[in-house]
């Protein structure tokens, strides 16, 4: 049983969100950079070639699976090893918390964060 | 009945064993802690307190030896334990950027029968923190948020792991109140600290640990009257004929004198009574008269030959 999944899932979104840098770290440049790196490439484009629509087709998809291995990959390592280190997973360990509630509910987070960041980005394309 | 007699034991330790690599963190610890007391595990960093506590809330597996905590093991029964005990962990966190009600939501969503966590934070005097980012809060307000962390699921018993470390005197005199209430409503605590005073204001019973060993368990009390029964009083007067009185005194061990003020030592519960005694039979004038009382530093010196904050 996973008691205390969704409760853990939402603080952590909430807490994420608190942090300013993090949270434009990982939703807002990304979002920047995606238009930022279409701009440059699409200035280089030849008219006819590829079509900024077909640039999205190609690019965005890429794009979007190179985030969510990263930000996934990546920042879960870093929250765990963060948590670990200041003694946040012990205390919660303490509990009737069990860890595998615990590494899904921040999986659950990063998903939830990189919907929002690909959201966002189909938005700004 | 558990190893050292102790009625109605909730925890029951026996020959625990715990080793990190090569360094044997606890090496022999057997100890009972019985319904309702107030139990202390006192000695000095990496003594082996905090690795004999986390064995018997579950949270590590000894190497070898029996626990019994409520008559579970901890370690099989990890998750029937949680339900029942509540944890206070040294040098803990929570998220930074967490506040103080989301916190005691959280864990009051962990349960099955929490306590009203608006009423324990109201009782804990964090009322007014209750929407505080856990970074702001001061080591007290920490600590009185674990406090009610650990209280929130009304465990039967509570492991409080060197509480008042790092806080200032005022600060941790409240904490000591909170202990007592905690004790008052019934339920066992078992605490560990490298504080002498805070073991002697708190604990009904102490453990005295040093190198993964026990050396000695029994009240403060009764560890000073084994260990440190020589009992000191020290006084000044300008009458000559003092120094031959106070000797004469039958309890009296030792007499040092200094210019006009003498430091007697002697043993036994009538020393004092006597001295006093012997000063108004004699008609000795003193302007300075007070007694040293050994506490439990004094075992603790007596027993490891050095001080505990060495």
């Amino acid at each position: 049983m996973m008691r205390g999944l969704w409760k853990l899932t939402w603080l952590e979104i909430k807490i994420f969100l608190r942090e300013p840098l993090g949270a434009f770290g990982s939703i807002l440049l990304p979002v920047l950079l995606f238009v930022v790196v279409s701009r440059f490439a699409g200035g280089r484009l030849t008219p006819g070639s590829l079509s900024t629509a077909g640039y999205l087709h190609v690019g965005l998809p890429v794009f979007v699976s190179v985030l969510i291995a990263l930000s996934g990959v990546l920042s879960l390592v870093t929250i765990i090893s963060i948590y670990r280190e200041g003694g946040i997973l012990k205390r919660l360990r303490a509990t009737p918390l069990r860890p595998q509630t615990i590494l899904t509910a921040h999986v659950l987070v990063k998903l939830t964060l990189t919907a929002l960041t690909m959201a966002l980005t189909v938005l700004a394309g | 009945m558990g190893v050292s007699g102790t009625p109605n034991p909730v925890i029951q330790v026996s020959h625990i064993r715990k080793s990190y690599g090569a360094t044997a963190a606890v090496s022999d610890v057997s100890f009972d802690v019985g319904e309702g007391e107030v139990f202390g595990l006192i000695g000095p960093n990496g003594a082996g307190k905090t690795t004999t506590m986390e064995c018997v809330e579950g949270v590590r597996r000894p190497d070898a030896g029996q626990i019994s905590i409520l008559g579970l093991d901890p370690f099989r029964d990890v998750y029937q334990v949680q339900n029942r005990i509540g944890v206070q962990l040294q040098q803990a966190q929570l998220q930074k950027r967490i506040k103080v009600w989301e916190a005691v939501d959280l864990w009051a969503s962990l349960y099955p029968k929490p306590l009203d966590g608006n009423r324990l934070l109201e009782q804990l005097g964090l009322a007014d923190k209750r929407n505080a980012w856990f970074m702001t809060l001061s080591g007290g307000q920490k600590q009185r948020l674990f406090i009610a962390l650990a209280l929130i699921n009304d465990p039967e018993v509570v492991f409080l792991d060197e509480l008042t470390t790092g806080l200032d005197p005022q600060s941790r005199r409240a904490i000591w109140d909170l202990v007592r209430g905690i004790r008052d409503r019934g339920k066992t605590v078992f605490l560990t600290t490298h504080l002498m005073e805070e073991a002697e204001r708190l604990c009904d019973r102490v453990a005295i640990i040093e190198y993964g060993k026990i050396i000695d368990i029994g009240s403060p009390k009764e560890l000073v009257g084994r260990h440190c029964p020589t009992r000191t009083v020290v006084l000044a007067t300008g009458d000559a004929l003092a120094e031959e009185r106070l000797r004469a005194i039958p309890q009296v061990e030792n007499v040092m004198r200094q210019d006009s003020q003498f430091t007697l030592q002697g043993r036994g519960d009538d020393f004092v009574t006597e001295v006093i005694q012997c000063l108004s039979e004699n008609r000795i004038r003193v302007t300075d008269f007070r007694t040293v009382l050994p506490n439990l530093e004094d075992v603790f010196l007596k027993l490891t030959g050095h001080s505990i904050r060495d």
